[in-house]
């Protein structure tokens, strides 16, 4: 009896510890996971950074007056089109430019140049560019937007090729 | 065989070795279980150390190209009263169409306002501040004055000449 | 005396003795080989990172992150390394080094469209030259190159044992004298990261003469790694100062992105220019005037006449671009639009 009892523990003891083990081995791997995960998402977002700094310094969208120092033409990015940008920076991603005004702008202004200010903004708010609606439009849209991008967003100026004025504008990549 | 009054109910043989060996077992199993939960929490912590490390190359990389594109950007755009770097000078040597010191103090705000909205960042802190370098002028300081002093800053710098005379502008940002 | 069940308990207790050492062990190796690959990947993604902001600003910059390197080589445009390979996103002409790198950029401008690349040197490099032909042309060809050249580098000359090197500005003034005596080929011995460059007519050096690079003045031909080596053809001094810093390989892979970035850029230019040039004409505006300042609000309205310049202005680009797509010297054709361009610039319109 007392050996018997004695056999019992013993398989119980064996089977805790294996028991134990085998938890051990499911979260050390599961840990592997999460910082294998973790270098993938950096990995991506150092490649949307790229990509962001790619499309600021293009020879293709820059203004030549201003080559290396993010001022986007307008005019070249009505022209240019996701295949050509996606054949000099590489595929999977969206960009979108918005020229950015608001009414609160004109809060500071003279009161004389309060509706000229306003009367522009209303003009070009939210537009997206096309050949048809350029210049007055504020928003280029380069490439699909796809679900489950990471997005960053850097400010930007652009420059208004029909009336000679650089605005201020923000420069949005979306990595697949 | 020996009775001790008073230690309850039925009677206890002396020296029972199934007891110890009981308590034995109890205590290994004890043992391995903190072992392994501390072995787990070694892991769990390099992990969290190696995914850290892994993003903040990224992260650093694109605060200092917001910044920098945030300055740039901001001063180079044209408003009612001209380009606001040339309304800024305007405050220190005078000319311009408009109140240039007020000016720059209203729209500055506003577009920083603009920027972090659009660009998703409303829990950026910022603060800039305009210094000559080669002539005599006050500073011009925008913003909250705490972020130049904070731990976790990160600032971009251009200076802004005319006519040989320099101003160095500096833009700091915290999290809030 | 030991019983069955003691046995039973031993064996069992040393398989689980193994089990859990030999995992523990595993493991250990495991992240160990993932920390020093890991450290490896971070060092070539500092190196990207560097070459990016160097292309991106202009402005020049040093890398040392290749320290403790086993292995690293270069074929453009993959950095191969101990644990892997990088292809790099950014044009780069990589000297491999586990010291001290120089990155700089250089760019051939055209006012529309500027290529641009970057050199990563070595701390130490040189570039000799042996003028078997001293000729005024030779050295034009030289100094020609040598503005695409960076400026990390040391530059001189080599002549039977003598090298000597300096800075390029001290260079380019030796070759803006006369003509001396023809160099004879270069056998000094020379430290690591030098290479020499042959200027003479081919066949040039005598078989087996050391040489990197065997340039014909005239032709615009050269024979990579001395007078027995593979035929490389260039055009123009960006192609040669690519040639003399990296070879055929490297001139290949820049030629090839010069001509990706050139045909997009055209083509995105051809539209912008028809679609700049049909709203000018609609909206009524006429840019193309002496503007006083750099960002006039609208330059005013001309006269007809100024409005058919602009157009005819705006077509000669335009055709100055579509020679870009035909067959032929691409630098000659890129020439063409600059001109073109240039023109448009004079008139205002750009």
């Amino acid at each position: 009896m007392k050996g018997q009892a004695a056999i019992t523990e013993y398989f119980v003891l064996i089977f805790l510890i294996a028991m134990i083990a085998v938890i051990a081995v499911i979260m050390v791997f599961g840990f592997q996971m999460l910082g294998t995960g973790a270098e993938k998402a950096n990995a991506r977002e150092r490649n949307a950074l790229f990509i962001a700094e790619g499309i600021l310094s293009s020879g293709a969208l820059n203004s030549p007056q201003f080559p290396k120092g993010s001022v986007l033409d307008d005019s070249r990015l009505t022209a240019a089109s996701c295949a050509d940008l996606w054949s000099l920076l590489g595929e999977g991603w969206h960009a979108e430019v918005r020229v950015l005004r608001d009414r609160s702008a004109c809060d500071g202004v003279q009161a004389w140049l309060k509706t000229k200010c306003l009367a522009d903004l209303r003009k070009a708010e939210g537009a997206v560019c096309t050949d048809q609606s350029y210049p007055s439009c504020s928003v280029w849209r380069i490439c699909e937007k796809k679900a489950g991008m990471i997005f960053f967003s850097v400010p930007v100026s652009v420059y208004r090729k029909m009336n000679g004025t650089m605005d201020l504008g923000v420069l949005t990549v979306g990595l697949e | 065989m020996k009775f001790r009054l008073g230690s309850g109910c039925g009677m206890r043989p002396h020296g029972n070795p199934g007891g110890a060996a009981s308590k034995g077992q109890t205590s290994m199993i004890a043992i391995a279980i903190a072992v392994v939960m501390l072995v787990l929490i070694m892991i769990f912590m390099l992990s969290s150390a190696l995914s850290s490390q892994a993003g903040q190359s990224t992260r650093s990389e694109y605060r200092n190209l917001f910044a920098h594109n945030a300055l740039i950007s901001v001063l180079r755009t044209d408003t009612e009263c001209g380009i606001l770097s040339d309304v800024l000078k305007g405050g220190y040597f005078g000319g311009g169409r408009c109140d240039s010191r007020k000016f720059v103090e209203s729209r500055i705000p506003a577009y920083m306002g603009l920027l972090l909205n659009a660009t998703g960042h409303t829990d950026y802190e910022w603060f800039l501040e305009a210094s000559p370098m080669n002539f005599r002028g006050e500073v011009l300081a925008i913003g909250s004055a705490a972020v130049k002093e904070a731990a976790e800053r990160w600032d971009a710098r251009t200076i802004v000449t005319w006519e040989g005379y320099q101003l160095e502008v500096k833009l700091y940002f915290k999290i809030k | 005396m030991i019983s069955a069940f003691d046995i039973f308990r031993i064996v069992i207790g040393v398989i689980v003795f193994i089990f859990v050492i030999t995992f523990f062990l595993r493991f250990a190796d495991m992240y160990s080989g993932t920390a020093s690959s890991g450290k490896a990947m971070e060092a070539v993604n500092a190196f990207e990172d560097t070459a990016q902001e160097v292309y991106a600003s202009g402005n020049p910059s040093s890398f040392s992150g290749f320290q403790g390197f086993r292995t690293l080589a270069y074929d453009p445009p993959k950095i191969m390394y101990d644990s892997g390979q990088k292809t790099l996103a950014v044009p780069t002409l990589l000297v491999p080094s586990t010291g001290k790198l120089y990155l700089e950029s250089r760019c051939s401008e055209f006012g529309w469209f500027s290529f641009c690349w970057v050199y990563a040197f070595p701390e130490g490099m040189r570039i000799l030259f042996t003028f078997v032909d001293d000729s005024p042309a030779s050295r034009q060809l030289a100094r020609q190159a040598l503005y695409y050249l960076p400026d990390s580098a040391q530059y001189g000359f080599c002549s039977s044992g003598e090298a000597r090197a300096g800075g390029k500005a001290d260079f380019i003034s030796f070759l803006s004298g006369p003509p001396g005596a023809p160099h004879q080929p270069c056998n000094a011995t020379l430290p690591q990261y030098t290479r020499v460059i042959a200027i003479a007519p081919l066949p040039g050096l005598p078989p087996g003469s050391a040489a990197d690079l065997v340039v014909d003045t005239g032709a615009g031909l050269a024979l990579e790694g001395g007078p027995d080596g593979a035929a490389a053809n260039f055009t123009g001094p960006v192609e040669l100062a690519v040639l003399v810093t990296g070879g055929k390989k490297a001139l290949d892979y820049i030629k090839q992105r010069m001509s990706k970035e050139v045909t997009v850029s055209a083509r995105i230019m051809m539209d912008r220019t028809r679609l700049v040039s049909q709203k000018m004409v609609a909206l009524n505006r006429q840019p193309c005037v002496e503007c006083a300042t750099p960002f006039p609000e609208a330059c005013g309205w001309t006269d007809s006449g100024g409005r058919q310049h602009a157009s005819a202005a705006y077509e000669a680009f335009g055709d100055s671009l579509d020679a870009l797509a035909r067959p032929g010297d691409i630098w000659r054709a890129l020439n063409g639009t600059a001109q073109a361009y240039g023109l448009l610039e004079s008139e205002g319109c750009e």
